[in-house]
């Protein structure tokens, strides 16, 4: 009886202690419910013949068919080439300049730079891609762009036809996706810096270490978590693209398509400019199927080496 | 420590409930919306109807406040007549009316341009209804007024699923410019009547003027203005359809195609095609009116300098290198019923009155009397912008020829006053191609379809503005297309052209 009740107490403390965290949940959880779940109902038209009268479930099963022509043509290979090499540019880069610039912003000393300089850096972050678009093009249009008149100019080289060009749009995407983020992902790692406990640098001062040794023996080991919890998490959307970065800065150039059509854009201008459905619903059954499977091999192999940070 | 965990969970609760009440909210947002609870103290004892609002998209630009109030004023006859309301939206984008369409949201009318939509893709994938019976039941006007060819080219397999506009049905194509620039380098505009001409003047700009562009693009875009006929999409055309030939083809693989390509790759050598002309966001008109462009090439048909140069504020003239010329697609640009109306025959009748009844197409066109046009004598012939204002600020641009009739409404001023009677002779004297009348069912290609239209989207617009080299980038596109399928979309289309000539002998 006795054990009963004191067990029976303790469960509902649990749950009264809990409650807000419960309540708190629900929100998170019903907004994921009808955006995330109810909606995951619509790939069956992957499978379909849409058709607008009959609707999602009553229009004619076709099979594989909107697939077939999304492997016959190039399509599929140059949009899973684009999606998966930009993203691995990105998280390397993106990792590797961030971790930098955090370390760098944690050496300053001065109070009043910190500041500015973090404030700075965040800053592309909070543009809208559309004006990144135009900034991009203010850099780059044949006729009146800085880098044509300025630069090309100065050097004596001829002009370049930015936006028929499809060679230089690696690099120009790039640079433009690293300037615009690098600053969000450096303030995360800068975060866990000053987590760091002073100890270990006084001590390792006292032993005669020098700045370089700090970084690498302090510094990185300590960033090691919060660096394999956010790759691991890039990793989970390296096959979503930042739709804006290839939609919008290449301004929608056909010419550019080759190296600037990701599964997102695709996905897009196959509903919205061609109106098939069907095919663009393959498309994105596609990306969720290589994203989930891309997951959880991430995952294992994480898992492997080091059990604490994988996700799952 | 306890009142402020009490005080968490109760907030925690209420954006819990708030956020509850919010999704409920917009869900009966979105029904009432489509079920259109309307004020029905107002309806007239004119007509025994239940209320319903007719929502129309039109094409053209224009504010909310434009619309609404060419909305109120078309209303008050609509409301007699039918105790129907009218909500008009401008200003939209292909994208936008893609999405609509895709959607389910409610609209009951909108217009169709061959070179925005496709009528057969909207017709097989059922995203408009087809209006024989509507026509019939709610339209006969209509139907008596349009002629049984300019019919037969609004057709999906037999069925009609649209009103054509009643617009110029045929086209000329050529050179447009900016007639100041012309006039000042001496260039005798109307002498421009092959590409070559078009070339020296360009030429001769590009030397004298400097400071301008002698060839301007329209929105990234270059009008392809060769005589072919388009049969629908321009997947699989008729390579010339000033002469007999039936034979479909894909224009892009054409030698006529490819010297054109060549042409523009060599003026953009030459520096005479503006830069960054495929990313160019302004129309021509809009470019010339700047003062930075001389000219580009268009498709033209009588009235159309005025209107032009309406558009651009600064007086444009044009060449004709092609003779006038009609297609099924010229006529097909027409006036739909969406799938997502509820009520069709409510949208009929409506689009029945703006065909037939001069005061309705008046308003819908040109807006509010006083307000957005003034009459400038007392036949009520002729209009003219209201004093004080002019294209640009009364709010939304007028497209006549978009509406569904605009030969029942007053020219305007600097129009001949027998604008319309031009307008139907040059569409009765025009050369038609062997396949007008004939209307392409895309419904067994349409993956092809979609897949050779990604492939054009990537090379047609830098090819034909000079900025990809065509030596090296045609034979990539054609071997695109082959992959695309678009092989058989021209046989289906030939098999199809084939049966239809054969039941018109």
């Amino acid at each position: 009886m006795k054990t009963n009740g004191k067990l029976i107490g303790t469960s509902k403390d649990k749950y009264l202690r809990y409650l807000p965290l419960y309540l708190m949940m629900i929100p998170g959880c019903i907004y994921l419910i009808i955006n995330n779940y109810i909606p995951m109902a619509g790939v069956v038209i992957a499978f379909k013949k849409y058709n607008f009268k009959t609707g999602i479930f009553g229009s004619p099963f076709i099979g594989f068919d909107n697939f077939k022509f999304l492997f016959q043509t190039k399509d599929a290979w140059t949009i899973t080439r684009n999606t998966l090499c930009y993203n691995l540019v990105f998280i390397v880069l993106g990792t590797v300049i961030a971790i930098i610039v955090a370390i760098l912003l944690y050496e300053i000393t001065s109070e009043r730079y910190k500041k500015f300089y973090q404030t700075v850096i965040l800053l592309p972050f909070l543009i809208s891609i559309v004006v990144v678009s135009y900034l991009v093009y203010a850099f780059l249009s044949a006729d009146t762009g800085f880098i044509n008149k300025g630069i090309m100019k100065a050097l004596g080289l001829d002009p370049v036809s930015w936006y028929t060009t499809p060679k230089y749009w690696p690099v120009i995407l790039s640079v433009v996706y690293l300037w615009k983020s690098f600053g969000y992902n450096c303030i995360l790692y800068y975060s866990t810096l000053v987590g760091i406990d002073k100890g270990y640098y006084e001590s390792a001062e006292i032993d005669g270490a020098n700045r370089w040794q700090k970084v690498l023996h302090i510094t990185l080991p300590c960033l090691k978590p919060t660096i394999s919890i956010l790759v691991l998490m890039s990793i989970s959307k390296i096959f979503y693209s930042d739709f804006g970065l290839f939609y919008q800065v290449p301004l929608n150039q056909g010419a550019l398509f080759d190296v600037t059509n990701t599964i997102d854009t695709y996905v897009y201008r196959g509903l919205v400019q061609l109106n098939n459905i069907g095919m663009s619903a393959a498309a994105s059954l596609y990306q969720a199927f290589v994203g989930f499977v891309l997951v959880v091999v991430a995952n294992m192999i994480v898992r492997k080496y080091d059990n604490e940070s994988a996700l799952f | 420590m306890s009142r402020k965990k009490l005080l968490s969970i109760i907030l925690v609760g209420i954006f819990a409930i708030s956020i509850l009440a919010g999704c409920g909210n917009s869900g009966t947002a979105g029904t009432s919306d489509a079920s259109t609870i309307q004020n029905t103290s107002t309806a007239a004892a004119g007509s025994t109807q239940e209320p319903y609002t007719v929502k129309i998209v039109a094409y053209g630009d224009g504010s909310s406040d434009a619309s609404s109030a060419v909305a109120a004023e078309l209303s008050k006859q609509t409301k007699k007549l039918f105790n129907t309301d009218i909500e008009l939206v401008k200003g939209y984008t292909v994208d936008q009316l893609n999405l609509i369409l895709t959607s389910g949201e409610k609209l009951d009318l909108f217009p169709i341009m061959p070179w925005e939509l496709s009528l057969a893709t909207l017709a097989a994938n059922d995203q408009i209804v087809a209006m024989d019976d509507l026509l019939k039941s709610n339209g006969a006007d209509t139907l008596a007024a349009i002629s049984e060819n300019d019919w037969k080219c609004a057709q999906v397999n037999g069925k009609v699923y649209g009103v054509p506009m009643n617009k110029d049905k045929a086209k000329d194509t050529g050179f447009a410019m900016s007639k100041d620039v012309a006039d000042e380098l001496g260039i005798d505009y109307k002498s421009l009547t092959s590409f070559d001409k078009v070339e020296q003047a360009l030429l001769t700009v590009k030397a004298k003027k400097p400071d301008i562009y002698p060839f301007v693009s329209s929105m990234g875009q270059n009008d392809l203005i060769l005589p072919y006929d388009d049969l629908g999409d321009s997947l699989g055309v008729l390579e010339n359809s000033l002469d007999k030939s039936t034979k479909v083809v894909d224009l892009y693989e054409t030698d006529s195609y490819k010297k054109f390509v060549e042409m523009m790759w060599k003026w953009g050598k030459e520096g005479l095609i503006m830069p960054d002309a495929t990313s160019n966001t302004d129309g021509s008109t809009t470019v010339l009116g700047a003062k930075k462009g001389f000219g580009f090439f268009a498709h033209f048909k009588p009235g159309v300098d005025n209107q032009a140069s309406a558009e651009a504020g600064v007086p444009i003239v044009h060449s004709t290198i092609n003779q006038p010329y009609s297609t099924t697609s010229m006529v097909n640009a027409v006036w739909s019923i969406p799938a997502n109306s509820e009520k069709p025959e409510r949208a009929m009748q409506v689009l029945n009155l703006l065909y037939n009844d001069p005061t309705a197409s008046n308003t819908f066109i040109n807006g509010v009397e006083g307000t957005h046009y003034v009459y400038t004598d007392n036949t009520k012939k002729v209009i003219d912008y209201p004093s004080g204002k002019d294209a640009n600020s009364i709010g939304f641009s007028v497209f006549g020829w978009a509406c569904p009739n605009q030969q029942i409404t007053p020219v305007r001023v600097g129009d001949p006053t027998d604008l319309w009677s031009q307008l139907n002779t040059y569409n009765a004297n025009a050369t038609a191609s062997p396949a007008k009348g004939f209307t392409w069912n895309n419904a067994k290609v349409l993956n092809e379809v979609t897949a050779c239209q990604n492939v054009i989207s990537k090379y047609k617009n830098g090819l034909e503005l000079g900025a990809l080299n065509p030596s090296e980038a045609l034979p990539k596109f054609i071997n695109e297309l082959k992959a695309a399928g678009i092989d058989t979309i021209v046989a289906e289309k030939q098999s199809q052209l084939d049966t239809w000539l054969a039941a018109q002998k």
